[in-house]
């Protein structure tokens, strides 16, 4: 046996302890590698495709790399931590440090090697179906194969590069302990964990000021809140595992009636320590769930509102403005007007005309437009319709969060008195003038000798079909032109939906792959766990243990790995959506709940399924080397 | 020639009680020498041997093997020193599972750097010397507790070490396996004039040593030599244990 066939054997015969890491690296390699192809793809450049499609792919590359590199490193110095005795043993046979370094080098450099060799054999295979789905879901025709070459060139070099850098790291970080320390490694009693009381209570606090904030901020303080929060959360987190949640356990333990009943004596004796070793586990599984639930949530919603977001920035199917210097006004008109006819598309045709005041207000130029002309627009539109006394004004907000500062008009002869509704879209817009003020018919007609602009809005029922119209008509039309403006809705619908697609589309398998990390996670703790519990509870059976009691402390315990961070998260993701949804309101999100619920619930549910295999897998294991 | 000199060896564990675990040991011993350890549980046995396998560093004194001293070593070339001069049997084997019994024992050489066809002759003479050429393909949970510690004894002197160093090595096996296992001891000290150390509770393992030192609350108590017939040392060691205070339970470990 040589140095190298050692390395191997250490691998190759240890299947089952790699088997998750080994799982979740091919898996990473692979959605890295089916997002390569998807960049590198020839047809990636034809239209068809929006641009920022291929930019979000590239974006989730990062991403996954990323993540990638601290998921698996973090496994290789657990699965580090669980072979100190092994070490110890090769120490005292003399190999030397530079041997061990060689040989986590070696051992990680296979597992990689043959991670990223299966991830893109998996790609290849998988990906003619990914190609339908992202077809399916960006409403485009399904990509067509091709070999990858560069996408294979890419994942190759890339993995190779984060697996030597793992191992690298890991033997840098790598702390020497004695001989002594590591020959005894797990059979030494472990010390009772204690915890802080201050930086229990600080964990508490934390939490609680950051859910305090996150709650009653609204509208636009939530931005500026957005990263104290965050930081705060973060730190109360790490906190809530690593000591709270110890000192809960140290608090439930003095209880004597608690502890002392029953199984809740095996229950709780190990939990402590549990927790303490779990406690960074939990802390990554928490944020990086928060974070997947928060991003999934909200491109969920993103995507289901599209529709109304788009009819409420674009009120019209098509909209048409012009200025009095316009000589293409009726050519152009005609040019809508024929192909939506030509193309069997009932519409109706809208207008408004606006006025532009001579003098300026607030250093900004302000046109007016009559209340009749206005609420016969807003009814066109769905929008609401507006009351105005005598001497009023209202002044329409350009965007959303944009402030009006005037308190009165000054329109011709008559003094208005301005107001406003920030929750009201802006209908109407001007060429030639910044402001809009809607002000009484009476005040209007008064007015003249003014430039005027006219805005038409075709009402068009089926507006989706008139995706090519509008891309023939946008080629005819200019967008802006110097004395016009033009717009069709249809093609940013189909660009918008696609955007959100393509985001859900990554947020989705990134959110997998979250998801498969998390799950290897555990799988490998509970498995580094099972030795040591198959001593403990054989030694308790021996006492007197039914099988019953013996599920029942099993699953309380692996339930408690399963479901404490995703809970926390859960909580987490909650109270940041709740103080979400003012914000969103703004972005024209109208619900985060529903589609919030769903992720949350499929979620739960996988979590569970995942969480009852895995429960009986480890009973069954138990159980049969208790009863031997 | 004296192959190991233990000179005023004390070991002192620090903490918030300290704890004075050896107390000026002088020791030595010759070069083909049989020597066991014996005294009763918290005496210091095992402190000693880890100290005198580089394990543990000793708080004062020195240890000489072959003059040299391994406390005094830098960590790479104490690595190599470890893997040339020093062999050691554990009592719970401490064999690789991932490996099989013929590769656990060759795993010196293998560190060693060893070519494979040196290898595979050593594996096999020795391996025919501890009878255990049969298993030399199985995996260390395939075979009896008595094949896992020969297994371990063919490790420990595979690259011909100058000293054996071994920690109860019959504590978990049964009287069958412990007699064969300490006739394999013996026969390999007879033939290759391997220096070994013993530390056990086992006064019938003893009995195959040349010299048994007792040690009494880490500190040398006396040293008895065996005689031509191993009864009689077995009995001289029965009684000896007993004059030392040990109680009944330190004559042999339990049998599992």
């Amino acid at each position: 046996m040589t140095f190298r066939q050692f390395a191997c054997n250490n691998v190759l015969r240890n299947k089952r302890t790699y088997a998750a890491f080994f799982l979740s690296s091919v898996f990473s390699v692979m959605i890295f590698f089916v997002y390569a192809m998807f960049i590198f793809h020839p047809g990636i450049d034809d239209e068809e495709i929006h641009g920022s499609v291929a930019t979000g792919m590239i974006v989730a590359e990062y991403i996954i790399f990323l993540f990638a590199f601290f998921f698996l490193f973090y496994c290789v110095g657990a699965f580090l931590k669980k072979r100190e005795k092994e070490f110890g043993i090769l120490f005292m046979h003399g190999m030397t440090a530079k041997q061990r370094n060689l040989l986590i080098f070696m051992e990680t450099m296979l597992i990689g090697g043959v991670s990223i060799l299966c991830g893109i054999v998996l790609g290849l295979v998988l990906v003619k179906l990914f190609f339908q789905f992202a077809g399916f879901l960006l409403d485009v025709q399904a990509l067509e194969f091709y070999f990858p070459w560069k996408a294979i060139g890419l994942t190759f070099v890339a993995f190779l590069i984060l697996f030597a850098a793992i191992s690298i790291f890991t033997v840098l970080l790598l702390r020497s302990k004695s001989l002594l320390d590591l020959l005894q490694g797990s059979q030494r009693p472990k010390r009772e964990p204690k915890a802080s009381v201050v930086l229990s209570f600080l964990a508490a606090g934390l939490l609680g000021i950051a859910y305090v904030l996150a709650l009653t901020a609204d509208g636009i303080s939530v931005v500026v809140l957005l990263l104290p929060v965050t930081a705060l959360t973060i730190a109360g987190t790490y906190l809530l595992f690593t000591q709270l949640s110890v000192f809960f356990i140290g608090f439930l333990k003095k209880r004597r009636s608690i502890y002392w009943k029953r199984t809740n004596l095996i229950t709780f004796s190990d939990l402590d320590n549990r927790m303490k070793d779990n406690a960074r586990m939990f802390f990554l599984v928490c944020i990086v769930s928060t974070i997947a639930f928060c991003a999934i949530g909200t491109l969920a919603a993103l995507a289901g509102s599209i529709q109304e977001t788009v009819v409420k920035t674009n009120p019209f199917a098509f909209e048409y403005q012009t200025n009095k210097g316009n000589l293409e006004e009726q050519k152009h008109l005609a040019l809508i007007e024929n192909s939506l006819l030509q193309n069997g598309f009932s519409f109706e045709k809208h207008q408004a005309t606006m006025r532009l005041l001579p003098q300026k207000v607030n250093d900004e130029t302000v046109g007016v437009v009559k209340l009749t002309d206005y609420n016969q627009f807003a009814l066109a539109a769905n929008s609401r319709e507006l009351k105005l006394g005598d001497n009023e004004a209202f002044l329409v907000v350009r965007w959303f969060g944009d402030s009006v500062d005037s308190k009165m008009l000054t329109v011709g002869s008559n003094e208005l008195a301005v107001k406003t509704d920030t929750k009201i879209n802006p209908l109407l817009s001007g060429l030639d003038f910044e402001r809009l003020a809607v002000i009484p018919d009476r005040v209007y007609d008064q007015l003249k000798g003014l430039n005027e602009e006219v805005r038409y809005g075709y009402v068009v029922p089926k507006w989706k079909d008139t995706q090519e119209i509008s891309l023939s008509l946008q080629e005819k039309i200019e967008h802006y032109g110097e004395h016009y403006y033009f717009s069709a809705r249809a093609p940013v619908y189909h660009s918008m939906k696609q955007m959100a697609n393509t985001l859900l589309f990554i947020g989705l398998f990134v959110g997998v792959l979250f998801f498969v990390a998390a799950a290897s996670f555990l799988y490998f703790r509970l498995y580094t766990d099972l030795e040591n519990d198959k001593r403990q509870y054989g030694a308790i059976s021996k006492i007197g243990l039914s099988d019953r009691e013996l599920s029942r402390v099993v699953t309380t315990q692996i339930a408690l790995l399963f479901f404490v961070p995703i809970v926390a998260a859960i909580i987490h993701s909650i109270v940041a959506f709740v103080s979400l949804q003012s914000l969103l309101k703004l972005m024209l999100i109208a619900s985060v709940f529903k589609p919030t619920a769903i992720v949350l619930l499929s979620f739960v549910i996988v979590q569970a399924i995942y969480f009852w295999i895995i429960r009986n897998r480890y009973l069954f294991h138990l159980k049969r080397s208790v009863s031997q | 020639m004296d192959m190991l000199q233990v000179n005023s060896l004390s070991k002192i564990y620090g903490g918030k009680v300290t704890y004075r675990a050896l107390t000026d040991i002088d020791l030595t011993i010759r070069e083909g020498e049989f020597v066991g350890i014996m005294g009763p549980s918290g005496s210091g046995k095992t402190t000693l041997l880890n100290m005198i396998a580089t394990i543990d560093t000793p708080t004062s004194g020195a240890v000489l093997l072959k003059g040299t001293n391994p406390h005094l070593l830098k960590k790479d070339k104490l690595a190599l020193f470890r893997r040339r001069e020093l062999g050691f049997v554990f009592q719970d084997f401490n064999l690789l599972d991932t490996l099989t019994i013929g590769e656990n024992i060759v795993l010196p050489l293998t560190l060693e750097g060893e070519s494979v066809s040196v290898m595979e002759e050593r594996l096999q003479s020795i391996a025919a010397k501890l009878g255990i050429q049969e298993i030399l393909d199985k995996r260390t949970f395939e075979v009896s507790g008595g094949q896992r510690q020969r297994t371990a004894i063919a490790r420990a002197i595979i690259h011909t070490p100058s000293l054996l160093l071994a920690d109860e090595p019959t504590g978990n096996l049964d009287s069958k396996s412990s007699r064969t296992v300490m006739e394999t001891l013996e026969s390999i000290n007879k033939s290759e004039n391997t220096t070994m150390m013993m530390v056990t509770h086992d006064a019938l393992a003893a009995s195959y040593c040349h010299r048994v030192i007792f040690i009494k609350d880490g500190q040398l108590h006396n040293e008895m030599y065996r005689g031509e017939s191993r009864q009689v040392f077995f009995q001289k060691i029965i009684d000896a244990l007993s004059f030392l205070g040990g109680n009944n339970y330190d004559l042999s470990t339990v049998r599992v």
